[in-house]
């Protein structure tokens, strides 16, 4: 046990650096943030261009600061996890250093435990200066952060999963589109209401009316029975997945 | 303690219909360095993956440490040190900090990668990136990367394949050392003149047989021919046989002072490669 907590340090320590010096996931860990920036600046012009009234403009204040924190856990939570997830593992596959680490005695389940905790430590990182940066009411940081870490679950076992399928960096591409796809589904049922209770249903769904709820104070309402179901569904298949396939796939080839 | 620290018997492993590997039998003992010598797709690096948990076997039993190799534990483990063909440190870290991830993980403290370092010359070298690195150089701090937790047991997996001579010798030097430091070693290569300066036995393996396993001058000594050439000072080149009759010659050569020299016509690994198997490198 404690010479397994101490190699999941080492490759946490190593899969942390590696975030910051590997340009492409720095990148990917920065786009969130920016993306939150245009958003506020571009829907904030668009807002106090509409001559709205005093009570419309604070109604269409909270509408848009529920889609742009839904935004930001639905963009953060798809970007990062399949990006250190499936690229990360896909790296080094394709470098051969994650057989090197299995030859030096590293299990595939201390591996997939370094990148998990790595993964959900940038997404929640990342999370927290969305918020601000998208002009967050401090008392919904608490439920947004949860929301974060609880919605980043399924996405991060799934995407381990499909990181140890992948064989190489070029597979990796093809298998993380789909999962940053399904990610960021919530954010476009604000175009529609019947669109929105299909978005609802989609592996962030349940997380991004969440927040709305959240925004709204109605997170403890039962409003937020079915979105939590939802959640907890989603939670469950990834979990599932996880459990089938890991073993199978875990074996580098 | 077992003075035997690996050993296969009727080992036996097949990819579909091929048979890959056929009645491996060997065992090697402490402090030994075991070569393991084949043409490319003898099965020497599907040997190496058999022993090091990567394959499975078909038939036949191992034994790693004294114990069969189904039931080695994590602890057993720990007690080797393996460079595959493929071993590879992080590009983006330096040699030291892929050093000191490897050290970490394998329970060891900043002093053994010091030592290592020192030890093959890569000091000044240290904080170099991996990317930046020659081949050499790269294989070099993937073998101290094998070797950071003093492995009693090391598998070597061609391990100065495409290194440039200087390289070579550096890493037979560090083989050198960890012998006499008492590490047994098991080593695959296609390159006999390696062989024959490192290695205490040699396994010649073909199509997944062991076609001969002895001492190195003991292989070329049974695969010595029945010949002797003796360079004179008027009769030219004069060849005869390892006998009686060639005794005579010898020594009524010897008698009219007109031996130059004398060559006993032994073959290298290389020939004796060619004598079992019929096949080139």
């Amino acid at each position: 046990m404690n010479a397994s907590l101490r190699k999941i340090g080492a490759l946490v320590a190593k899969d942390a650096t590696d975030l910051f010096k590997n340009p492409a996931m720095a990148v990917v860990c920065l786009m969130p943030i920016g993306f939150m920036a245009l958003y506020r600046v571009v829907i904030g012009d668009a807002t106090a261009d509409a001559g709205l009234d005093a009570a419309q403009a604070v109604l269409a204040g909270r509408e848009i600061i529920k889609f742009t924190l839904g935004a930001a856990l639905c963009m953060t939570i798809g970007m990062i996890g399949s990006m250190i997830m499936i690229y990360g593992i896909a790296e080094e596959k394709e470098k051969h250093t994650l057989r090197t680490l299995m030859l030096a005695n590293v299990s595939a389940g201390e591996v997939a435990a370094s990148k998990c905790v790595v993964s959900v430590a940038a997404i929640a990182v990342v999370n927290l200066a969305c918020f601000f940066v998208a002009g967050g009411n401090v008392a919904w940081l608490a439920p947004y952060m949860v929301l974060g870490i609880v919605g980043s679950l399924p996405v991060v076992l799934v995407s381990l999963v499909l990181g140890l399928a992948c064989r190489d960096q070029m597979t990796a591409g093809f298998f993380s589109v789909p999962v940053v796809l399904a990610a960021l589904v919530p954010m476009f049922g604000m175009a529609d209401e019947g669109l929105a209770r299909i978005t609802s249903l989609s592996p962030l769904g349940g997380i991004y009316d969440l927040m709305g709820l959240a925004v709204d104070g109605a997170l403890m309402s039962a409003e937020a029975i079915a979105p939590l179901a939802v959640t907890g569904a989603w939670i469950v298949v990834g979990c599932v997945l996880f459990a089938a396939l890991f073993k199978r796939v875990s074996r580098d080839n | 303690m077992s003075s035997t620290i690996l050993s296969m018997e009727g080992v036996t492993l097949s990819f579909g219909s091929k048979r890959v590997l056929d009645g491996l039998t060997f065992s090697i003992p402490r402090s030994e360095t075991f070569g393991f010598l084949g043409p490319s797709g003898a099965g020497k690096t599907t040997t190496i993956k058999l022993l090091t948990r990567q394959l499975v076997r078909d038939a036949g039993r191992i034994t790693l440490f004294g114990r069969p190799l189904e039931h080695a534990c994590d602890a057993d483990y720990d007690r080797i040190g393996i460079l595959s063909d493929t071993s590879s440190l992080y590009e983006r870290m330096s040699i030291e900090e892929n050093l000191r991830f490897y050290a970490k993980l394998r329970g060891r403290g900043a002093g053994d990668v010091e030592r290592l370092l020192a030890r093959v010359n890569l000091i000044q070298d240290r904080s170099t990136l991996v990317k930046d690195c020659s081949k050499g150089m790269r294989q070099r701090a993937a073998l101290l990367a094998a070797l950071i937790h003093s492995p009693e047991l090391l598998f070597l997996d061609e391990p100065t394949s495409g290194l440039d001579p200087a390289a070579r010798a550096e890493v037979h030097r560090m083989l050198a050392e960890l012998k006499s430091a008492g590490t047994t070693i098991f080593i695959t290569t296609h390159d006999m003149a390696e062989a024959e300066n490192v290695c205490d036995r040699i396994a010649i393996l073909n199509e997944g047989r062991i076609a001969a396993c002895d001492r190195p001058a003991s292989l070329t000594l049974r695969f010595a021919r029945n010949r002797i050439v003796i360079e004179t000072r008027t009769q030219g080149t004069v060849e005869t046989t390892k006998d009686a009759a060639g005794a005579d010659t010898v020594h009524k050569l010897l008698a009219q002072g007109e031996v130059l020299s004398i060559h006993s016509d032994e073959p290298d690994l290389e020939e004796v490669f060619l004598e079992l198997t019929g096949r080139e490198f």
